[in-house]
């Protein structure tokens, strides 16, 4: 693609339809035996997604939803992303996407947002988008969040549906960081099991981002982490907490690049899984040539809570340069007998006890987070059934 | 201090005239009839051949691994038959090949083997005692060709039953055109008193670019192997592809202990797998520090509740050279368990790959595992990477991993260096340390050769 920015959306999505043409379903050689269910996100004869419709610029609105953004204050700006498309159409260039649903997503996109906090500015309030999923209708959001230098901000996404019927979800979360920012954005995902997911978040972060996640809705959820820490000493947290049950098959990937100097990277992904739900975590940290004192961890630590349940991970890592620091853990276990009897020896019944188990295992990367921002345990007492 | 080019290139000693039989380059159905034919093999071991064949031919190059475009299967020779006298003279060796064996210490009998010069008379002796001891307890250890000849039908129930004809491309090719290895059978209740090592026989086929090895272990048995050795070892062939299956039966213990140095431009794609029953054991002990490019993964089918896998697996990647290596634990039982672990050291731009896969099936209650992997990476060219794949589908399982990367620490060399240890001596001290779970397993003297070997690659990793 050229160098020079995009003019227009159309161009954009143009050329994202392109590269969605021929883009492979699985981008990393390292996971094509796990490609599964991929064609539940591409548009299928018959189906209700049945053909690729570019929307024109004009038909794009901003996502409903967005409500509490503290409008009172100077320096957040909201616009649909064809009003707000001159300030990002730069942005746009510093990523070409490789994973094949996201394209696609940049091609279709239907709603599309740009909300960018300006320079030096700390947004008091978490600000809040709540997506909600209630129609059968395939949707696709483009949301781009730019924080400009020295600025600093906190983000609540929260997904949900009022009804379970099946529709396609797809979303383009680009998270950019300037160099003195920190974003925190915590993602709640609780959609009908109805609804399949494709959530891509596409981050680069020359300052500080911390992303934690509660995912316990949606019945193929297919989420994609890519992460650039892209300037020197930036850092990312990425924290996720999947809770399964029933059919629900959570396919997550985490991508993430370490190419200067300094920079440090945090990734746990957890997940507790009981009746015949499934999570794949996928994960590639890379430190590149010039990425010298730079740190990483990443852990994927599963808890089976039901013989049916299925956990894979891969948590790779590619290290280029040698002045640096690189750990990962991984591990898959059951409910610790020795601490389901420590409580139920305190007159807590066992289903009870494996509910504050599974509830520990997750809370421990949700961290700092209050029950009234991710209701955790409300979300594991109704989803983990008496075991 | 005395420089040394760890290059092995360097001392690579080629003779194409100390071969009886050179087939012309080119692998085809006719060339597969041809070993057959010449090695008087029965009908059913040509069929597997050529539908060994029928399945190379079909399946795509691998592309996951390390870059295996350069190979070109018809720039190859797939049969070699090594004249049996080669009396040449010790002194028409190349000096640098004599003072590498010197360096690596090197028993003066080995040497003359390894490099080709002449047959080992002096442990032609050793190897009569041994030979006879083995005999007085029914052991058969003897090159897989030999087995086939004399124990048709025990070639025939195993050879193919762990790594089928069909399994990748390169065992595959192994099974159309494999030539020598080992075969070893232990019966029920033997334990073999010493490790069996395939130099003890006198037969240069041992060490084939297609060899085939084969160890069953009978009920009770207990069984150490050792293969290669830690002298570099010329290949004719740019191209190592072996298969080693190994089968132990109910209790039985058997333990694979792999040295591998190739030179530098062979591309080593070894398929090696066990099959494990009812409480037995099995280990493997994997080095490798030569080739181009490696791709190895021994692993452990654990069929039968109680049995076990321990695999070390341990990598050397200097200049050009990429060890792409590691372990599979696949558990298919309730109440197995695994350890795996790995270490490696990439220097001087190259490259080592951990790739393992812990698979813990449905009905596999009770299953334990762990792995661990370390890396050490000396210069800021070189590459390590791990890639490990875990797929549970059994609840209960207890299933951990951990990786970790750095290099040599500031603060140990100081504390060395303070001590009045000179740099380069301080960090082979600190990479033997590293080494330390791997070299205590090895036998005395493999120890020792294998001291010597990492102290040759570390030379010049001051920097």
């Amino acid at each position: 693609m050229a160098e020079k920015p995009y003019t227009t959306v159309e161009e954009f999505k143009k050329a994202s339809l392109k590269s969605f043409e021929s883009l492979p379903f699985e981008p990393n050689r390292l996971f094509e035996k796990y490609i599964e269910r991929e064609e539940l996100f591409y548009p299928k004869a018959g189906n209700k997604y049945n053909t690729l419709k570019v929307m024109s610029s004009t038909q794009i609105k901003i996502a409903p939803g967005i409500t509490e953004i503290p409008k009172a204050i100077g320096g957040v700006s909201i616009d649909d992303i064809n009003s707000g498309f001159s300030s990002v159409s730069g942005l746009l260039k510093l990523h070409n996407p490789e994973d094949k649903v996201e394209a696609e997503v940049d091609a279709l996109f239907n709603q599309g947002t740009v909300l960018r906090v300006k320079e030096g500015v700390a947004v008091p309030s978490p600000m809040k988008i709540d997506i909600s999923l209630s129609s059968s209708e395939p949707l696709f959001n483009k949301l781009v969040v730019f924080m400009e230098p020295e600025s600093s901000a906190k983000l609540v996404v929260t997904y949900s549906s009022t009804d379970d019927l099946n529709q396609l979800y797809g979303e383009n979360l680009d998270l950019y960081v300037s160099e003195g920012a920190k974003l925190d954005i915590v993602l709640v995902q609780g959609a009908s099991t109805g609804k399949n997911l494709a959530l891509n978040r596409n981050m680069i972060v020359s300052g500080n981002l911390n992303l934690t996640e509660a995912s316990f809705g949606g019945g193929f959820v297919r989420s994609r982490n890519l992460l650039k820490l892209s300037s020197e000493g930036a850092e990312a947290s990425l924290n996720s907490a999947i809770l399964g049950s029933g059919q629900q098959y959570f396919d997550s990937l985490t991508n993430l690049s370490h190419q200067e100097k300094g920079t440090i990277s945090r990734v746990n992904m957890r997940a507790a899984l009981s009746g015949s739900s499934r999570v794949l975590f996928k994960g590639v940290v890379s430190q590149e040539e010039r990425a010298i004192k730079s740190s990483a961890y990443l852990s994927e630590h599963s808890l089976l809570l039901s013989r049916d349940a299925r956990s894979n991970s891969i948590p790779s890592l590619e290290i280029k340069t040698d002045d640096v620091k690189a750990s990962h853990s991984a591990s898959s276990h059951p409910i610790e007998e020795d601490k389901a009897f420590y409580l139920m020896s305190r007159g807590i019944p066992r289903a009870e006890a494996i509910k504050l188990i599974a509830f520990g295992f997750l809370n421990q990367v949700l961290s700092g987070l209050s029950e009234e921002t991710i209701p955790m345990r409300d979300i594991v007492d109704k989803k983990v059934a008496a075991a | 201090m005395e420089t040394f080019e760890a290059d092995y290139s360097k001392y690579d000693f080629k003779n194409s005239t100390d071969y009886d039989v050179t087939f012309e380059k080119g692998l085809s159905e006719d060339v597969v009839k041809r070993i057959s034919k010449l090695k008087g093999e029965p009908d059913w071991m040509l069929e597997f051949r050529l539908n060994a064949f029928k399945f190379f031919m079909k399946r795509p190059v691998p592309q996951w691994g390390g870059d295996l475009s350069k190979i070109d299967f018809n720039d190859l020779t797939y049969y070699l038959k090594p004249i049996k006298d080669r009396a040449k003279a010790w002194d028409e060796l190349p000096k640098e090949i004599k003072d590498t064996y010197d360096k690596l210490g090197i028993p003066e009998a080995e040497k003359k083997f390894l490099s080709g010069v002449e047959v080992m008379y002096e442990s032609e002796s050793v190897y009569s005692s041994v030979k006879k001891e083995l005999e007085d307890l029914g052991v058969i250890f003897c090159d897989t060709d030999t087995a086939l000849k004399k124990y048709p039908e025990l070639v025939k129930k195993y050879i193919g039953r762990v790594i089928s004809q069909n399994d990748n491309k390169f065992a595959a090719l192994n099974s159309a055109v494999w030539s020598g290895g080992s075969f070893i059978y232990v019966p029920k209740g033997v334990k073999v008193p010493m490790p069996l090592q395939a130099y003890f026989r006198i037969n240069a086929e041992s060490m084939g670019q297609f060899e085939r090895t084969l160890i069953i272990a009978d009920e009770g048995a207990d069984v150490t192997y050792i293969e290669g050795c830690s002298s570099p070892i010329y290949s004719k062939n740019s191209l190592h592809a072996a298969v080693v299956e190994i089968i132990a039966h109910k209790n039985s213990h058997v333990k694979y202990i792999t040295i591998q140095n190739w030179s530098s431009d062979v591309y080593n794609l070894v398929t090696k797998r066990a099959f494990a029953y009812q409480n037995a054991y099995v280990e493997w002990i994997d080095a490798n520090t030569g080739a181009l490019l490696t791709e190895k993964y021994p692993s452990v089918y654990m069929l039968e509740p109680g049995a076990k896998a321990n695999i070390l697996s341990v990598a050397l990647a200097n200049r050009n050279q990429h060890q792409d290596t590691g372990a599979k634990a696949i558990h298919l039982a309730p109440d197995t368990s695994s350890t795996i672990r790995s270490k490696s050291i990439c220097l001087n731009g190259g490259r080592t790959s951990y790739r393992g896969l812990v698979k813990v099936g449905k009905g596999a209650t009770g299953v334990k595992t762990s792995t661990k992997c370390d890396a050490l990476i000396l210069d800021k060219e070189s590459r390590t990477d791990t890639y490990p794949y875990m797929e549970i589908s059994e609840e209960d399982a207890t299933v951990s991993h951990e990786a970790s990367v750095g290099k040599i620490g500031d603060e140990q060399l100081l504390y060395l260096e303070s001590r009045g240890i000179p740099e380069q001596e301080a960090i082979n001290m600190i990479v033997l340390g590293f080494m330390g779970e791997f070299i205590k397993e090895l036998p005395l003297e493999f120890a020792v050769e294998f001291n010597r070997l990492i102290t040759l690659n570390m030379e010049g990793a001051v920097g």
